[in-house]
């Protein structure tokens, strides 16, 4: 059996190697080996496997989320965020160095993806805090770090197709990532802020000191956002509405949101759906392609065999978990996060619960390797962002990005330490809506 | 080469893209309006509308196919580029032209097997799941478009490689969205 696996995984990093689009590659490569290995009549299996993958109920709230995340990029809540974690930012050691870690993880809770929230908050911050003086590799670090949290705070785009694929409760695996996701937050701001007292010339000199009053004055500008993260996880906690509905409502507080603040016009409205029905083509393309290439792996017996080697090798779970974080990491060098979390999960999800992790779990801490890709060079999305924004070179924002990808292998392995991180809350909730 | 100059084959491709685009950003909507109708429904009246989410599964499968030919043209399908940095300009060229054919291969594939589907489902009078009775070929039959598109998009790129121009009609245009950003 190890003849069709060695043969699949040749195949696929030949072609993606070549550059044909991630999602036909999936497709050409499951294609291509149950031709050689089986007599299936495929055609019949592809077609009913596309079209019963697109049409799970779990997949439609990426469209949603998608469309929300288009619809906020047209508002000026970044510009409000800024405002409103100032006059609180200032009070702490390191000051508004820490603006980007509290802006990312605030908008986390309404934006499922990395790449929106960083370009999102990144827009804004990038200028302001350069115009103010602060050290622009320290801000493109804490930046890239992040924006990540986009994925690991629900809602997340990245966990709804875990979630399709693992076949695991979405409602559940949002509630894991909560835990984990403020954690590594604090971990960050802890690094922010120590760092700053380290080396006090990488903020300016000269600060501006706000009043009590000034502060609470400033938390109106939170209000909209606050209102909107109420709105959808509120309503999904809450038990009157599934993933797909909350994220309508998202949809249309943000319309409100974009109303309110005077960005709101039919050409951009027009825009920003065009715009989220390419982005849902594309990940539903990869999401479809991935069923099938797992279907595919499946009929050839692929991840049982491997299952069986691995598990011939008698690694010690944190082994385990030590060897998957290196293949991650090594992967998301050169692949974008969600393509590597596709092309593998067919192998390690078996492999993982069968070394007796729970599956939510395992959720959770392949989100935080995607995570880590999105900023490790050469290929990592947030580097993009974060070099279209600032036009520095990507391996100097790699560097300036480090620090952060360290604290995110640590939480990593701090997570398979103590799994309750991330499957306490989802236990307490769900209890308590039952 | 102005839009007026391109043959007429790759306008006549391009227009027909667009609007299997414009079509899939109306699905969307139309799947954001039976959300909201199901959640509305669901918590003032207390019943479930039901068929919103059968319509919105068949929405989503609309969504993806309609505008991945169009995801095509604003270079929003993610692909490795490490092999095509390397080559240099002229190799890379030659590189995208072969991976272009490749592609059509695969999107060939799939807008034979999803029009064949529909046609399947129309020939044999399935009905849907739900007992609303959808037939099942209409929705099939916009997936269906949607992937004959998608491949005749990968056949306007083909030409497009071959007159050297751009492979992409708008990949470079979009930078304000978040799209365009997270190549």
């Amino acid at each position: 059996m190890i003849g069709p696996g060695l043969v699949v995984a040749v195949l696929l990093l030949g072609i993606l190697f070549t550059g044909l689009w991630v999602s036909l590659s999936l497709f050409s490569v499951s294609i291509v080996a149950l031709s050689i290995f089986k007599s299936l009549p495929i055609e019949r299996i592809l077609s009913q496997n596309v079209w019963n993958t697109l049409t799970s109920p779990e997949l439609l709230s990426l469209p949603l989320f998608i469309l929300m995340a288009e619809v906020l990029f047209l508002t000026r809540i970044s510009d409000q965020l800024m405002r409103g974690l100032t006059p609180w930012a200032a009070m702490l050691p390191g000051r508004l160095a820490h603006i980007n870690v509290l802006a990312c993880t605030i908008f986390a809770t309404v934006s499922g993806s990395s790449a929106a929230t960083t370009m999102t908050i990144g827009r804004i911050t990038l200028v302001e805090l350069g115009a103010r003086g602060y050290d622009r590799s320290l801000i493109a670090g804490t930046l890239a770090g992040a924006g990540t949290l986009g994925f690991l705070i629900p809602p997340s785009i990245v966990m709804i197709i875990y979630a399709v694929l693992a076949d695991v409760s979405l409602l559940r695996l949002f509630l894991a990532g909560i835990i984990p996701g403020f954690l590594i937050a604090l971990g960050f701001m802890a690094f922010t802020g120590a760092r700053a007292v380290m080396r006090p010339e990488l903020l300016p000199a000269e600060a501006r000191t706000y009043s009590w009053r000034e502060r609470f004055a400033a938390l109106l500008h939170l209000a909209p956002v606050t209102l909107l993260m109420l709105s959808v996880l509120g309503s999904m906690y809450g038990g009157i509405a599934s993933p797909t509905e909350a994220a309508a409502m998202g949809v249309l507080g943000s319309l409100l949101i974009a109303a309110l603040s005077g960005s709101f016009s039919i050409a951009n409205v027009c825009a920003a759906f065009l715009r989220a029905s390419r982005t849902t083509s594309m990940l539903g393309l990869i999401v479809v392609g991935a069923s099938f290439l797992a279907l595919g792996m499946g009929y050839l017996g692929i991840p049982r065999a491997v299952a069986s080697a691995i598990g011939g090798l008698d690694l010690s779970p944190m082994a385990l978990v030590a060897t998957l974080v290196v293949f991650y990491l090594v992967l998301g060098m050169f692949l974008e996060g969600m393509a590597s979390l596709v092309l593998t999960l067919p192998i390690t999800l078996p492999l993982i619960t069968q070394a007796g992790f729970d599956p939510i779990w395992f959720g959770v801490f392949v989100v935080i390797t995607i995570e880590m890709a999105q900023i490790t060079p050469p290929v990592g999305f947030n580097l993009f962002i974060i070099q279209s924004l600032t036009k520095q070179s990507i391996g100097r924002i790699a560097r300036d990005a480090l620090p952060f990808l360290l604290i995110m292998i640590v939480a990593a392995f701090v997570l398979a330490l103590v799994p309750d991180l991330a499957l306490w809350l989802p236990d307490v909730v769900m209890t308590a809506l039952r | 080469m102005t839009a007026r100059e391109l043959p007429w084959f790759l306008r006549a491709v391009e227009r027909l893209v667009a609007m299997s685009g414009v079509l899939a950003a109306v699905c969307l909507l139309a799947l954001l309006l039976l959300m909201l109708g199901e959640l509305g429904s669901r918590n003032l009246f207390g019943r479930s509308l039901h068929v919103s989410w059968e319509i919105s599964a068949y929405g989503m499968a609309a969504i993806v196919f309609m505008a991945a030919g169009s995801a095509l043209q604003y270079g929003v399908h993610v692909r490795v580029t490490i092999l095509s940095e390397w080559l240099g300009p002229h190799g890379s060229r030659v590189l995208d032209g072969l991976v272009s054919a490749l592609g059509l291969a695969v999107a060939g594939l799939l807008a034979v097997v999803m029009t064949r589907l529909a046609w399947g489902s129309y020939a044999g009078g399935v009905m849907s799941w739900s007992g609303f009775g959808i037939p099942l070929y209409l929705p099939q039959a916009l997936a269906a478009f949607g992937a004959n598109v998608f491949a005749l998009q990968l056949v306007a790129r083909l030409v497009r490689i071959f007159m050297n121009l751009a492979p992409d009609a708008h990949a470079s245009t979009e930078q304000l969205g978040l799209e365009g950003q997270a190549e």
